[in-house]
């Protein structure tokens, strides 16, 4: 009996474990939570410069939750895996971006969770965010300084493309110079031609003149005469 | 009121797998005990297993409680099998189940009674039968007569209107089935229980039967109660008493 | 050209013997459909013993072999997949790698496999071994349904050991295939565990589940009819290799209608 006892212990734990599990499987796939009010979420980040275990996580400036555990990742590159806890009746959905910033000047940073325009599936228990923008005091002086580094560099070569081109521009105006020339040259050339060609269009005018008097006088000799020679 | 428990009507069987049978005709009180006997091969083992319902390749009729028994249907097969017993010299004890459990099965497979209830009575068995020392080991470490008593004990624990003890003597020692005999005896004089007994030693069970039926080749050759037994000049019995090859049946 | 000449008789012979036995299982089955008319008037407390000896052997006896083999499966699945996939951007990957090839396929045809192998084997000599000790016989003597008391216990019992060592393959197997894979990337093991349920669909389960119960019940109802059928002790050896294999082939069969079923 003793033995038959002990039998069915093991052989009740050996059913009742994996449906056990299974039933757990089956609630989280419905989307049930046995964790209460609050749920845990990754954000994978590139630096803690600036997020510290207790940083404040909002929504549209409504605080939901903290940040509970940062844990270094090795592979395949170092970055770090944050834990968000936040708030379960908080709807967000899992393409939803995560942003790092100053509240003010010399304020803490802050996590700003931003839901996407396209709401996708929920956000649930251990999902990762994959995208976020990162937005800090450090980060601006640091994107200021190297905007001023690249403009620096940008004259410097505006600078060199000008000192190469300046024998081109020379060369340039001294063609320029030598077709203005080349077109006052022509003009003069051709002044006489045009005189001449005006006094022969004169010519003809006053032959046409003549021919249109003699037809006005006499239009029937003018006719049947034909020519005068 | 009619008080026959079992009768066999004309019972024939002639196929090539069993032993044949020629027109058995037998019929069995309620209360009385028999005792078949015959040389190997005669047709007692075709018998029982037409009489256990274990196959129904004959022709003829057989009544338990004035009901054939190819009648019955699934439910009434399986009552009628609850009210016999069978004992067998191979014993047919349950090798995964402890002696205690070979005995309590039929009870917890058929009965109503409660679990209590089955222990108590499986441990007055237990303490009948003298197997208390061995109650809780299995099969293979039992003796002949241990096993012998687990079976008998199994068979008559629902209390069968019929027991049936098939060639479970030979090889025993009567020391070591005493106290299975002292039972036996105590169930053969109950006046609303039969038995039916199969060996090869008849003059064994003298004392506790009141009828003995000699089947040869498939006939029943001997008919008879005790004092017949005794006395009866028949020359298959005499024979088969004297264990001479001389006589009417040819033995190999 | 005798032997060509005697071929379709041969062929024709060895397809009706084959039809001949599925017949002879098909009334087997039906045989064991009829008994549950004795339901109720079994008691049971009967087969309960039996459910759990049977439910031990099969399953808990079992569990260091399935444990093992499920690690090793998932590991060899994982250093495949690693070796042979890209080195970056394979987190993703891992989980969904696992819940195809293991859980969907391997996870429970291993299992049956492996109770094919040692129950199934066990439960056919066992029966064999009894129907030649006449304790078969002396239990339909004693009005007990043998199809009942012998075969559906079994089944139960099967049906609740595979399902659970199922579950614990698949589990013990994503365990396995979780540490190698860590050691070439890094998943944090809440991530992987959310890639996994991600990737478990009710669907799997569902399949997994029904391959439970259809396993759970072939195994046990196909090695009793071999078991049942031995008629002397020269048998026996001949009958349990006859349950193995033909449990074997069925098994893979079946698997794959049900994954065509599923997933085709």
């Amino acid at each position: 009996m003793k033995q038959i006892s002990k039998n069915e212990l093991r052989v009740g734990l050996f059913i009742l474990i994996p449906a056990g599990l299974l039933f757990l499987f089956i609630m989280f796939k419905l989307g049930y939570s046995i964790a209460g009010s609050t749920k845990d979420i990754y954000l994978k980040i590139d630096s803690i410069t600036s997020v510290k275990e207790g940083t404040q996580i909002m929504v549209k400036g409504y605080p939901i939750g903290r940040v509970v555990d940062i844990e270094p990742v090795y592979k395949p590159a170092l970055h770090f895996l944050a834990t968000l806890r936040i708030n379960n009746e908080i709807e967000l959905y899992e393409n939803c971006s995560a942003v790092i910033q100053n509240q003010n000047i010399i304020g803490d940073p802050i996590i700003e969770l931003r839901n996407p325009d396209k709401k996708g599936a929920l956000l649930r228990e251990h999902d990762v965010i994959e995208g976020f923008e990162y937005v800090n005091l450090e980060a601006i002086l640091q994107d200021v300084h190297m905007l001023l580094t690249n403009l620096t560099g940008t004259v410097d070569v505006v600078k060199q493309i000008a000192l190469e081109s300046r024998h081109n521009v020379r060369t340039l105006l001294a063609d320029l110079s030598a077709s203005v020339a080349t077109v006052n040259r022509v003009l003069e050339d051709s002044q006489k031609d045009i005189l001449a060609i005006l006094g022969s269009f004169r010519v003809t005018a006053k032959t046409m003149s003549e021919i249109a008097d003699e037809l006005k006088k006499h239009p029937i000799k003018f006719l049947t005469q034909g020519k005068k020679d | 009121m009619d008080d026959t428990l079992l009768s066999i009507e004309h019972l024939s069987c002639d196929i090539g797998s069993h032993d044949p049978l020629v027109d058995i005709n037998i019929s069995l009180a309620r209360g009385e005990n028999a005792v078949f006997f015959g040389p190997e091969n005669s047709g007692i083992e075709t018998l029982m297993l037409f009489l256990l319902d274990i196959d129904d390749r004959y022709e003829g009729v057989i009544r338990y409680k004035n009901t054939d028994i190819r009648e019955f249907d699934y439910i009434g097969k399986h009552n009628y099998r609850r009210e016999i017993g069978y004992v067998h010299g191979m014993y047919g004890l349950i090798s995964n189940m402890s002696v205690e459990d070979n005995i309590s099965l039929p009870l917890e497979y058929h009965s109503t009674m409660s679990q209590k209830e089955i222990k108590r009575l499986v441990d007055r068995l237990i303490y009948e039968l003298n197997l208390d020392y061995c109650k809780k080991l299995r099969p293979v470490d039992l003796s002949n007569s241990e096993a012998l008593r687990t079976s008998y004990a199994r068979a008559i624990v629902m209390d069968p209107e019929l027991l049936i003890v098939k060639h479970a003597f030979e090889g025993q020692s009567p020391l070591n089935i005493r106290s299975f005999m002292d039972n036996l005896k105590e169930r053969a004089s109950r006046k609303d229980k039969s038995l039916i007994i199969v060996t090869y030693e008849p003059e064994k069970f003298i004392d506790f039967s009141d009828r003995f039926i000699m089947i040869f080749n498939g006939r029943v050759v001997f008919d008879g109660n005790r004092e017949s037994y005794l006395d009866s000049e028949n020359r298959y019995l005499v024979q088969y008493k004297e264990g001479s090859p001389a006589g009417p049946m040819a033995i190999l | 050209m005798q032997m060509l000449l005697s071929l379709p008789f041969t062929v024709g012979k060895k397809a009706l013997k084959i039809w001949a036995g599925i017949g002879d299982f098909g009334r087997y089955c039906l045989s064991i459909a009829l008994s549950f008319k004795s339901l109720r008037y079994l008691r049971f407390r009967s087969l309960y013993v039996i459910v759990i000896n049977q439910t031990r052997f099969t399953g808990i006896d079992a569990l260091n072999f399935v444990v093992l083999i499920a690690l090793i499966i998932g590991a060899t699945v994982i250093i495949q997949a690693t070796t042979n996939l890209p080195k970056f951007g394979t987190e993703g990957f891992i989980g969904n790698l696992l819940v195809i090839i293991v859980a969907r396929e391997l996870g429970p045809l291993i299992t049956a496999l492996i109770v094919i192998s040692r129950s199934g084997s066990a439960i056919a000599a066992e029966i064999s071994t009894q129907k030649q000790n006449q304790e078969i016989l002396s239990m339909e003597i004693m009005g007990i349904d043998t199809r009942l008391y012998i075969v559906f216990p079994r089944i139960l019992a099967s049906i609740l050991s595979i399902f659970s060592l199922i579950m614990i393959f698949d589990l013990t197997a994503f365990i396995g295939g979780y540490v190698i894979a860590r050691s070439t990337v890094y998943i944090a093991p809440e991530a992987f565990l959310q890639t996994l349920v991600d990737a478990f669909s009710l669907k799997d389960l569902l399949a997994t589940l029904i391959k439970s119960i259809i396993y759970g019940t072939l195994v046990p109802l196909i090695c009793c009819y071999y078991g049942f059928k031995a008629s002397s002790k020269f048998e026996v050896p001949i009958f349990v290799s006859r349950a193995v294999i033909r449990t074997l082939f069925t098994i893979i069969v079946v698997n794959v209608v049900i994954s065509i079923l599923f997933y085709f």
